[in-house]
């Protein structure tokens, strides 16, 4: 099963914020894959379109056209804020 | 910037050679309570000959905008986040001559006037100390791996930088590298 990891204020929104789940038919992508985790989720779902989101797909940082299987570790970044 | 874990280091200091120069550069994040002055104190006795040292403390303040904070909690992506400090810098080294270079970055939950982030940085002169360290700061606050939370006494509040912070980072971009 994929390795989902939400950061920041993505995590709040979602209810969880590090989860396994498996890539539902059709959830190639990862824009595939944040409407589907913000199913019902109108605050999520605005988030995970932020135009500053950023993916990471097994440690590096990737486009939206990247596919994804459930073999991989994808995280979604929220805007950062360190220091 | 492009970093990934294929560039995450794995020890906590590496050196930097560039042009015969060496820069040694230590990176630390972790919850452990900073203790600022034994930090410094430590960093300018490894620094050894150096005519500067230049150092910023970022620390949890108790009040924001008007409202009282009782912590401040950090969040990071393990090695992701040390190789997005790797990244920045080595950037302030390939601006700069710098001879060392610390940054410390606590995670987790953090309370007022402890500290958050330390950086130092030595050099031969402390124009280069100065810059670096203000650089270092500006990247570390828009574009090193942490996610920000405050807790308030009513709410907490997801933290993202100001219009300034962008702004005090952009300010870079202009500048020359080192020949």
């Amino acid at each position: 099963m994929a390795k989902i990891v939400l950061f920041g204020k993505l995590a709040d929104l979602a209810g969880k914020r590090e989860f396994s789940l498996s890539l539902p038919v059709g959830v190639r992508r990862l824009p595939a894959l944040a409407a589907y985790l913000a199913v019902d989720n109108v605050p999520l779902a605005a988030a995970l379109a932020a135009p500053s989101l950023r993916f990471v797909v097994n440690g590096a940082v990737c486009g939206d056209d990247v596919v994804i299987t459930d073999s991989d570790e994808i995280a979604f970044l929220p805007p950062v804020s360190g220091g | 910037m492009m970093w990934s874990l294929q560039t995450a280091m794995r020890l906590p200091f590496c050196l930097l050679l560039v042009a015969g120069e060496v820069c040694v550069m230590s990176i630390r994040v972790d919850t452990d309570l900073i203790k600022t002055t034994s930090v410094l104190a430590a960093f300018e006795e490894a620094a050894g000959d150096v005519g500067a040292i230049a150092s910023f403390v970022g620390k949890v303040r108790g009040n924001a905008q008007g409202a009282k904070v009782d912590a401040l909690i950090l969040e990071h992506y393990p090695e992701l986040t040390e190789a997005s400090i790797h990244d920045i810098v080595g950037e302030a080294e390939a601006r700069w001559q710098l001879s060392k270079v610390l940054v410390v970055h606590r995670v987790g939950r953090i309370l007022p006037t402890e500290t958050i982030v330390l950086v130092c940085a030595a050099s031969c002169h402390r124009r280069d100390a100065f810059l670096a360290v203000d650089f270092i700061m500006d990247y570390l606050k828009t574009k090193a791996l942490f996610w920000k939370k405050e807790q308030r006494e009513n709410e907490n509040i997801w933290i993202e930088p100001r219009k300034a912070d962008y702004a005090d980072a952009a300010r870079w971009a202009k500048s020359k590298k080192k020949g």
